[in-house]
């Protein structure tokens, strides 16, 4: 009996190989295989446009860049599969995802559908092209030669040295069915190629809302900290970010409402140019960098609580901080959008130089006098 | 030493219970309990040593090749033998219930639209052919997927600890206490199922101070599902996580392991097949144990094996299975809803059920007259 049942389970393993022919029912040719890297979501009145932007291989195989319409985006897709012609496309391995500026007004229908998707993941960059079609940069005619590549560079010197990370689209589910509001990476395009552009906030069924510049990189702070990213201080000092940690804490007034909401901020930076002659090395030229850093920094965190406040949507998950603190209060304040919108910030800022690059007092400072 | 051992025993429950639990435990703590679901498991804890206490008091008055079953048998002759049928019934509806599940995980992660039937016919045959082997086999197969499964496991871990967002596991409030006794509560009916039925198939060397070896297991296996839980609720936070049809597995799918591999989640499938055939063996053989328990059935020389009550028994409860898996759920919907709102309470009841007998088997202590277990 056993011999048999050896016997059986060998002469079943032909058909476990994961091969063609075998049980394995979503084989496919690696071949034929075309991996999609970056794929751009477009909405208009026709439904859907989807396009897609494969990598170079080893072998020399042209990258692919299609795009095709439907009315959702799994027709989308299977319209793209139908036009790559014998190439097999493989959209498991896409790794950003770019929303139109249109589409990004459907951001939940975008990220529902990638949750429900057998074959695109959450844990994908995402990113809001602002002013144009998400076409225009994965398959277009000035599109980049390798559109993964360049938003991956773009990615990396936006964490390393920009305002901040670039979420996934795993952040934003979370915090758009946590918070109401999410945030992506915004981008424009320069000349066919992608440039950073701050950060776009995501509200379900309304525009995005773009943030630029100070507002930009008070998100990236709330977002978890900005990179290495240079400041010109007003007295022509440049600095580079270390790191900013911020704090904050509701103040309740006596009714049970939400009086304020205090931000407390430590900045950390290292100086990397001065105008030569100025002694950094002293304790008033210290303590003057360090205030004007400190103010450049409450700016940023200003602008990006005005705009949050100002638009009513929550992207930078103020209302999940509040609740941490007094779950209890939180409950009973009833609408958080409505306590948003009237919310008082009381911001304040501390910095610190924890370094100078190379000497305090410039040696240059004789020769140019 | 007779086997099954203690280590083999830990084995067989922990190979048991991956697969329930990753299933049931990270959707069931978020719906419950929200930002605090990761607690759920880490409460149970202590519940779940209670549970050992009971069976493990029980346990020292067994003979040489008895479990659990025979134990209460001896203490409760009557109302034990209507006991032990009613588990037996249970344990051959659970069997299917969980396989049907496995199915469904295979149509979840690859081969989506497919039908459960084939998975059902495979995974209920082959648990069949686990049930027929013997507890031994079973307990040396469970010792051997053991680290297969944790390998598995722990870059999953790793890599969700690493990634999540912390903030998205506070706050947790007093206001939480009633979802977290409600997630606490599934998650000691999860353990507790491997804690209390596993003992049925107990027939090796009695474990040494076993009451404090299984508390302190359960404790191993509590941390790590509140770990599991914790990545998934950082990962997708509460609601998405309570929405999702299968929070862990929507984990495993978004894990890459920093360029080594970008999908790992055919390869977590498949090893996940180990702990279903544990589960539907396992359960098939106790539960064609309890059967011949209860209706006094002993083996008779001279009969051929697959005429031998604990063949027919066995293909009494995989037909039971089998019964059981066709019927339980037409769609993934039904499904989840017998999963979370009948499985698992009927669990908790037939749980308790068990430990109230194993306590007073526990306080009977009737030693076995001289013979030994049911072969």
């Amino acid at each position: 009996m056993r011999r048999i049942i050896a016997l059986l389970l060998a002469l079943a393993l032909p058909a476990l190989g994961g091969c063609a022919r075998s049980i394995y029912a979503n084989y496919r040719d690696i071949e034929s295989l075309e991996v999609v890297q970056a794929l751009g979501i477009d909405s208009g009145p026709g439904g859907v446009t989807v396009s897609v932007a494969t990598g170079a291989d080893a072998s020399g195989r042209e990258p692919l860049r299609l795009s095709a319409e439907g009315a959702s985006l799994d027709e989308a897709m299977r319209a793209l599969s139908e036009s790559a012609g014998a190439a097999s496309l493989f959209f498991s391995g896409t790794g950003a995802v770019v929303l139109g500026e249109g589409a990004a007004a459907e951001t939940a229908r975008w990220l529902d559908a990638m949750a429900r998707s057998r074959e695109l993941r959450l844990d994908t960059e995402l990113y809001v092209l602002r002013g144009a079609r998400a076409a225009e940069l994965v398959a277009g005619k000035s599109a980049p030669e390798d559109v993964f590549a360049a938003l991956d560079a773009l990615a990396e010197r936006m964490r390393r040295s920009g305002a901040g990370r670039v979420p996934t689209c795993a952040d934003a589910a979370r915090a758009l069915t946590g918070s109401g509001a999410a945030l992506a990476a915004a981008i424009e395009l320069e000349g066919g190629e992608p440039v950073p552009a701050g950060y776009a906030a995501l509200v379900p069924g309304g525009p995005a809302i773009f943030l630029t510049g100070a507002a930009a990189r008070g998100t990236g702070i709330f977002l978890g900290g900005p990179g290495a990213e240079l400041t010109a201080l007003p007295g022509g000092v440049v600095c580079e970010l270390a790191g900013v940690e911020t704090e904050l804490n509701p103040v309740w007034a006596r009714d049970g409402s939400l009086a304020r909401l205090e931000v407390s901020a430590a900045a950390r930076a290292m100086v990397t140019e001065a105008p030569v002659g100025l002694d950094l090395g002293s304790a008033e030229t210290a303590a003057a960098l360090e205030g004007e850093l400190a103010e450049a920094v409450r700016g940023w965190l200003e602008a990006a609580l005005a705009a949050c406040a100002g638009s009513g949507a929550d992207f930078l998950g103020l209302g999940r901080v509040v609740e941490t603190r007094d779950p209890a209060r939180f409950a009973a304040l009833g609408s958080w959008d409505e306590a948003l919108s009237g919310l008082r910030f009381d911001v304040s800022c501390a910095a610190e130089i924890v370094n100078i690059r190379e000497y305090a007092l410039s040696p240059f400072g004789e020769a140019a006098a | 030493m007779r086997e099954p051992t203690r280590r083999q025993i830990q084995a067989l429950s922990f190979v048991a219970l991956l697969s329930p639990a990753t299933r049931l435990l990270p959707g069931a703590a978020a719906r419950y309990a929200s930002h605090a679901g990761w607690l759920c498991p880490l409460l149970a804890a202590p519940l779940c040593a209670l549970i050992a206490l009971p069976v493990s008091a029980a346990l020292r008055s067994k003979g040489p090749g008895e479990g659990l079953g025979e134990v209460i048998l001896r203490a409760l002759p009557r109302l034990g033998r209507a006991l032990l049928a009613l588990y037996a019934l249970w344990l051959a509806l659970y069997a299917g219930f969980a396989v049907r599940s496995a199915a469904s995980r295979f149509i979840y992660t690859i081969y989506t639209g497919a039908s459960p039937r084939p998975f059902v016919a495979v995974g209920l045959g082959v648990g069949l052919l686990g049930a027929l082997g013997g507890v031994r086999r079973l307990a040396r197969a469970a010792e051997l997927f053991r680290p297969l499964l944790i390998l598995a496991l722990l870059p999953i871990v790793g890599v969700g600890l690493a990634q999540l967002d912390w903030r998205e596991l506070l706050p947790v409030s007093p206001a939480d206490a009633p979802g977290l006794a409600l997630g606490a509560l599934d998650a000691l009916g999860t353990v507790g199922f491997a804690l209390v039925n596993v003992p049925l198939l107990e027939c090796g060397e009695p474990i040494e101070r076993r009451a404090r070896a299984m508390a302190a297991w359960s404790a191993r296996e509590c941390l790590l599902l509140g770990a599991i839980c914790a990545c998934v609720l950082g990962r997708f936070g509460p609601e998405l996580s309570a929405a999702l049809t299968s929070p862990f597995f929507a984990l495993v799918r978004n894990t890459s392991l920093f360029g080594v591999a970008e999908r790992i989640e055919a390869l977590v499938t498949a090893l996940w097949v180990l702990s279903d055939f544990v589960l539907a063996a396992f359960s098939l053989m106790a539960a064609s144990r309890l059967a011949r328990l209860a209706l006094k059935a002993r083996s008779r020389p001279g009969l051929p094996r697959f005429l031998q009550p604990r063949a027919l028994t066995s293909l009494a409860a995989a037909a039971l299975a089998l019964a059981c898996a066709l019927a339980v759920a037409p769609d993934s919907r039904t499904l989840r809803f017998v999963s979370d709102c009948v499985v698992v309470y009927v669990n908790l009841a037939m749980l308790a059920l068990m430990l109230a007998a194993a306590a007073f088997a526990a306080r009977k202590r009737v030693r076995p007259a001289g013979s030994g277990g049911v072969v």
